[in-house]
């Protein structure tokens, strides 16, 4: 089961002055049960792409399978969206309903479940991302924070229980807190229900740490695909598609200039302490 | 889909058109609809038609472009045929039960349709060929006359200008909230009227909360800059009349004379 996109070329509005081809021939598979990180500049094509992955947008040339199944076909649209959940970017403007469990209740309502079945669905959902369903689902959504309608919005999504959960820059415009937190549920999400997800952003810091393999887009063409670990080893190549490394691996680049013994190949800060401390241990005892 | 309304839609160029006085176009797209809805005679509409044609080619825009600005107008254009097919009283060239065509109504419902569609090339070619700042300024002019009677003119003017500016923001966020929806399995294309209707809150509320933080956002950024109205206002760019203009001008006095002097003759 995975989802196959092959030799995908996409234009918007072709035929008018405004005609821009976004995506340039790719061709991606995106395994069961795997944590791929897609990472892209401003205007490399992320968005469009992960509306592919779901049928929304269908290619002006090649094609996308998800579990064997072309998007373009129109009897099994309904189906394609189950399966592929996609949460867009800033999904809180998307809340319409009057309280906060009736719009969660949405999908699952539109995917013609029983009562019994939504709420249960609505109260798990609730749970995953962390609010307390005796609090909120009686609560207008427009009463919200920020993050909690964020929180809110991607519960109306895992409600659907979908095999696929597409992320489109889940923390933008979060604080620090609030980022940690709805990433650390995905991470959690992920590893608990084995379920396979798409983390779309432009943020190294944020993905690197999470994901099993990340999917580098550039000028809407696939520039690099690898393990964040091997990929990071290439900064200078990354800097020119206008993506930098975590600080914490340029900061152990540049030690590596002056302490060779140093490792590079380091995501995030905790695995960074062992390996300064090493290195301090060495220069007092030297 | 919703990207296809072109009207107030401005692409910039820089044809004859484009180079117009905001002012004669104005001026210049009332004249042409005020004869337009003077014509009577079957000359009369070949002579507009061919005079429109010769409009979308100076204004070099494609044509399949300015075309797809009709298409939403297509079914208002087929109602009118047929409305008229039907109820205009005369002679009976075809007839099933109650329901009659009269070759009256025939002529009258082509000559409908056909001026609803030359309605609508024509002035969508006002908003294609000039932006909207540009169009603001030369109404906020074309209004000054009028303030003496108490007709805020600037007020009018900025409120057509954001109106305008915000259609094309506001049918990307249509478009993207109904992607958001279509995704949690929100269905907009099949089922009866009333479950479409139903089927549109989702889209509506979320557009209506939206739109107004947006009003809300803009009304802080205009103030944060100091805005306060048209009293003394100057302009970077100060409208002016050029040669071609009078030209223009003349053309279209020539094409409502044309329409009168038609109307009288039919």
């Amino acid at each position: 089961m995975s989802i196959e996109v092959q030799n995908v070329t996409f234009t918007y509005q072709p035929g008018t002055p405004f005609a821009t081809t976004v995506l340039k021939d790719i061709s991606i598979t995106i395994d069961d049960g795997e944590f791929v990180g897609l990472i892209g500049h401003t205007g490399s094509g992320k968005s469009t792409l992960i509306q592919h992955l779901n049928g929304l947008l269908t290619p002006t040339a090649g094609r996308v399978l998800v579990d064997g199944v072309d998007t373009k076909e129109k009897s099994t649209k309904r189906l394609i969206r189950r399966k592929v959940g996609l949460v867009f970017q800033y999904p809180e403007h998307q809340l319409f309903e009057e309280t906060v469990a009736k719009d969660v209740a949405f999908g699952p309502r539109n995917l013609g479940l029983s009562e019994d079945e939504i709420e249960e669905r609505v109260e798990e959902a609730l749970i995953t991302v962390g609010l307390s369903p005796e609090t909120y689902s009686q609560r207008s959504p427009f009463d919200l924070s920020g993050g909690e309608m964020r929180r809110v919005a991607i519960a109306g999504v895992l409600a659907m229980r979908p095999s696929y959960l597409v992320l489109d820059e889940p923390t933008a415009g979060l604080d620090p807190r609030g980022r940690d937190e709805i990433l650390g549920q995905i991470s959690d999400l992920q590893k608990k229900q084995n379920l396979t997800v798409v983390l779309v952003s432009h943020s190294m810091e944020d993905v690197a740490r999470l994901v099993d393999r990340l999917i580098i887009m550039y000028q809407g063409q696939v520039a690099a695909c690898g393990q964040p670990r091997e990929l990071f080893q290439r900064a200078e190549e990354l800097k020119k598609l206008g993506l930098g490394v975590p600080q914490i691996t340029d900061f152990m680049r540049c030690l590596h200039e002056i302490a060779p013994e140093v490792r590079t190949d380091i995501l995030t800060v905790e695995e960074a302490v062992p390996e300064i401390l090493a290195f301090l241990g060495r220069r007092v005892y030297a | 889909m919703l990207k296809d309304i072109t009207l107030g839609q401005y692409v910039p160029g820089d044809s004859l058109l484009h180079r117009l006085d905001p002012r004669t176009k104005i001026i210049g797209s009332m004249l042409y609809i005020i004869a337009l809805f003077l014509l009577k005679s079957w000359v009369g509409y070949v002579s507009i038609t061919v005079f429109s044609i010769a409009l979308v080619i100076l204004s070099a825009l494609p044509w399949r472009y300015v075309l797809r600005g009709i298409r939403p107008i297509f079914y208002i254009v087929l109602f009118t045929l047929v409305l008229n097919f039907f109820l205009t009283p005369g002679e009976v060239v075809w007839q099933l039960g109650p329901l009659k065509v009269t070759a009256e109504g025939i002529e009258l419902g082509i000559f409908m349709g056909w001026r609803l569609l030359l309605l609508v090339l024509t002035t969508s070619l006002l908003t294609l060929t000039s932006s909207p700042i540009a169009l603001t300024d030369g109404i906020e002019y074309l209004l000054r006359p009028f303030k003496k009677i108490g007709v805020p003119a600037h007020e009018l003017a900025m409120m057509m200008t954001i109106a305008l500016r915000f259609i094309p923001t506001l049918l990307e966020e249509t478009d993207k909230i109904m992607k958001a929806q279509m995704a949690r399995g929100a269905d907009f294309e099949t089922g009866n009227i009333v479950q479409r209707a139903r089927g549109m809150i989702p889209l509506l509320v979320p557009l209506f909360v939206s739109a107004f933080r947006r009003a809300d956002e803009l009304a802080t950024a205009m103030e944060a800059r100091c805005y306060r109205g048209g009293e003394g206002r100057t302009r970077l760019r100060e409208l002016q009349f050029a040669g071609r203009d009078w030209v223009a001008m003349a053309v279209s006095i020539f094409v409502l004379a044309f329409s009168i002097l038609d109307r009288i003759l039919s």
